[in-house]
């Protein structure tokens, strides 16, 4: 039984937390001023950003120039591009895109919302093409320049007063070797243990890159590995030894900003080949209007009807899980607002499912409270005891859920990604409301000393006729 | 009061039997991909007029002419964009017949085949996921009642509980199979999401009714194994049952009143909850005592 004092804080904790979700729940409602150090506030538009299915968005169709790539690996270069982009365009946020590879080059791209188009775009446009290569005896064509005099030019100097031969600068001499950037792990920036100590991005590679890096220093002991970022040669490096740690090191004369951007870069994904934008479109949701009310009035019945039951099964405390279901609808669509989650269908019948989930905590308190009123006992006791032994139970269950959204976020494609999110969402919040909001009702109603019989009827318990 | 443990074999069998059924449904039925397994076609018609449609009028038009499940969207008010299963030229023809016929004279301004959104780089990851998720229940359960490993070693507590998932697991593949058979349902992210919200439901059901059971098994230990476990069950089957109706009425309200294309995926919810809520009393409460039966408690 918590002290007079506390009942009230909580109480007054409670109030302000409802009133704050119900006005940014509200549509329409005020948008948040994030202050950022040094740069002003950012604004961010608070509103429910709802998924392609319920709301269409804006389709891009990107060509690649697979022209570098051997026909027989086309497909899995194209697939590479695809997962690439998924996990960048996944990196603006949970947005439930939906990404497809059209034909034999072409990825279509499309967008929840529009307002983020420009953001994407230029996401996109930012990433780096990162491939590498080996010498090659076939040497291409290499276009040939002439000064004014007509001489021909096969060297120009670069930024540190070296020449440089156009030929490899060009990637004439070179061959691809199908190690490219979907096979990075990691990239990160490290500073040189040599010398003076300059920046780096240093590459780990995932198991198949790995193994591909092991042969392709294997052949070429002796001979230079060529590295090219965005079609242009970065470094061209000798190997050495066969390297079959899969680590790689590109070193060149960065600034440490322009190290650690292309770590950056590199890290959210490095495409296999280069892509440009050829066509961008508003698409409207893949369900109908009608569909999409159909769904949201039978959220709220059900919603209706799982009070309903809850009030007819546990009378009072039931009436105050209701309140706290309702205060749980708030927040969970203020923090949906708050961190810009994407809902989609699959996401509101996950969210309506979680309602229930809510109720399961509430439902595990009262029947333990029912229990110790059976064996007859003051009402402030059955409350501690009805919280006390359904604590243990609702935090293993509500622990095993979290850890399964968890997982689910991390290893999920954008999908599940999205419903391990509402998942989690709604695990930490219902918790939130039915311990804490449902027992501060409860001790309030609870505090009274001498309680008349039909008071303990309103708790659902129904005294034995002996 | 009713005696569930001692007619565990009675429950046993008739899970296995279930269990059974859906393997054999699976193997004979096969489970139907939907595009986002497959990939298909992507095509993009403009109508010459308006055309006095919406996306609903048009998807159904196209489910009755043979083409279920086609993803459409209006890129403005005369264009449309379909993505559906891979069209021969046949089917390409029809579909264009059958807009024109039913909305006005119409153009293909694209065709052409569309990817899985699904990889199969991302199922291994997926399937790795589910992996550690059940590997870490495994951990988790079997710490968490380590209290009780006096008299039942707890992780047998928890291999009960993942026996008791996996059977709700396959009887909801079994059942979508049977589903997928005799209507036009396919197995696509919706029903991957259907799974998930079970593996969640069912252990979180599972852990609960074990939480019944470890009080009990603390507070009165000279009890025997199996009245123990039974008194248990017997006083969170209100509790269970409850839950798993609450739930089951919001799914219900949700597949008569709420769209078409989610009643696969409701579907699927409703069997996986009764699966769920079946299985931590009739399953792997039975198991554990079955397994412990016998050595000394």
């Amino acid at each position: 039984m918590q002290t007079k004092a506390r009942r009230w804080y909580t109480l007054a904790l409670v109030v302000v937390v409802a009133v704050l979700a119900g006005v940014a729940a509200w549509p329409k409602g005020p948008n948040i001023a994030w202050p950022r150090i040094g740069l002003g506030t950012k604004t961010q538009e608070l509103k429910v950003r709802l998924g392609l299915d319920l709301q269409g968005g804006t389709s891009l169709t990107y060509v690649a120039d697979l022209s570098s790539i051997a026909q027989a690996d086309r497909t899995e270069a194209m697939q590479g591009v695809r997962d690439v982009m998924d996990r960048r365009v996944n990196a603006l946020g949970v947005s439930e895109p939906v990404i497809n590879v059209v034909g034999s080059d072409r990825l279509l791209i499309e967008l929840p919302g529009v307002s983020d188009v420009q953001d994407a775009i230029d996401l996109i446009g930012k990433t780096p093409v990162l491939d590498f290569r080996e010498e090659s005896s076939e040497a291409t064509a290499t276009p040939t320049f002439t000064d004014a005099d007509g001489k021909p030019i096969t060297t120009i100097t670069g930024a540190d007063g070296q020449p440089i031969d156009i030929a490899s600068l060009l990637g004439t001499n070179f061959k691809t070797t199908g190690l490219n950037g979907t096979h990075l792990k990691t990239a990160r920036v490290i500073f040189s243990q040599r010398g003076v100590g300059k920046p780096e991005v240093s590459l780990t590679f995932d198991a198949e890159g790995k193994k591909m890096f092991k042969e392709i220093t294997e052949r070429n002991i002796g001979k230079r590995i060529a590295i090219f970022l965005d079609g242009v040669m970065i470094s061209q490096p000798v190997v050495q030894a066969v390297i079959s740690d899969g680590e790689a090191l590109i070193s060149g004369n960065f600034t440490t900003d322009e190290a650690k951007e292309l770590a950056r870069d590199l890290q959210a994904g490095a495409l296999p080949v280069p892509i440009s934008l050829e066509s961008q479109q508003t698409v409207g949701a893949s369900l109908g209007k009608i569909a999409v009310e159909q769904s949201f009035v039978a959220g709220v019945v059900g919603l209706l009807i799982v009070m309903l039951v809850m009030i007819a099964t546990y009378r009072l405390p039931g009436v105050f899980a209701s309140v706290a279901l309702l205060i749980y609808a708030l927040i969970f669509v203020a923090l949906l607002k708050i961190f810009a989650i994407t809902l989609t269908l699959a996401g509101v019948a996950g969210f309506i499912l979680s309602i229930g989930m809510a109720v399961d905590a509430n439902v595990l308190i009262f029947e333990h409270m029912r229990e110790t009123l059976r064996k007859g006992t003051t009402l402030p006791h059955a409350l501690e005891e009805g919280f006390s032994r359904a604590y243990l139970s609702i935090r293993d269950s509500n622990v095993s859920i979290l850890m399964t959204a968890i997982v689910l976020y991390i290893f999920g494609s954008s999908l599940v990604r999205g419903f391990a999110m509402a998942l989690g969402l709604g695990i930490v919040v219902s918790l939130f409301t039915a311990l804490t909001v449902t027992r501060t009702f409860l001790e309030f109603a609870v505090a009274r000393r001498k309680v008349p019989g039909w008071y303990l009827w309103l708790f659902g318990y129904v005294k034995k006729h002996d | 009061m009713i005696n569930i443990i001692g007619r565990k074999f009675i429950a046993l069998g008739f899970s296995l039997v279930l269990v059974v059924a859906s393997i054999v449904a699976i193997a004979v039925y096969r489970l139907p991909l939907g595009i986002d397994f497959t990939g298909g076609t992507i095509m993009q018609v403009r109508f010459q007029a308006t055309p006095n449609a919406d996306t609903g009028t048009v998807v159904q038009t196209l489910a009755d002419a043979g083409f279920p499940h086609a993803v459409v969207q209006f890129t403005d008010s005369e264009t449309i964009s379909i993505k559906t299963r891979t069209l021969s030229n046949e089917d390409r023809t029809k579909v264009m017949s059958t807009l024109s016929g039913k909305f006005g004279a119409a153009d293909e301004l694209r065709f052409d085949a569309i990817g899985a959104t699904i990889s199969k780089d991302l199922q291994q990851k997926s399937l790795v996921a589910v992996g550690l998720v059940v590997g870490m229940l495994l951990i988790y359960i079997a710490w968490v009642f380590r209290k009780v490993s006096g008299i039942v070693p707890s992780w047998k507590f928890a291999l009960a509980a993942i026996v008791a998932l996996i059977h709700d697991l396959v009887i909801m593949v079994g059942f979508y199979a049977v589903l997928a058979h005799f209507t036009t349902a396919e197995v696509d992210t919706y029903f991957v999401t259907a799974l998930l919200t079970i593996l969640g439901y069912s252990v979180n059901d599972t852990i609960v009714v074990f939480d019944r059971v470890r009080s009990r098994l603390l507070t009165k230990p000279k009890e025997s194994l199996a009245s123990t476990f039974n008194t248990g069950l017997v006083a969170t089957l209100t509790r269970s049952l409850n839950i798993a109706l609450t739930v089951e009425v919001v799914l219900v309200v949700l597949l008569v009143f709420g769209s078409p294309t989610l009643r696969p995926f409701l579907a699927s919810l409703l069997v996986g909850v009764i699966a769920g809520t079946y299985s931590s009393i009739f399953v792997a409460s039975p198991l554990v005592v079955w397994w412990h039966a016998g050595k000394k408690k």
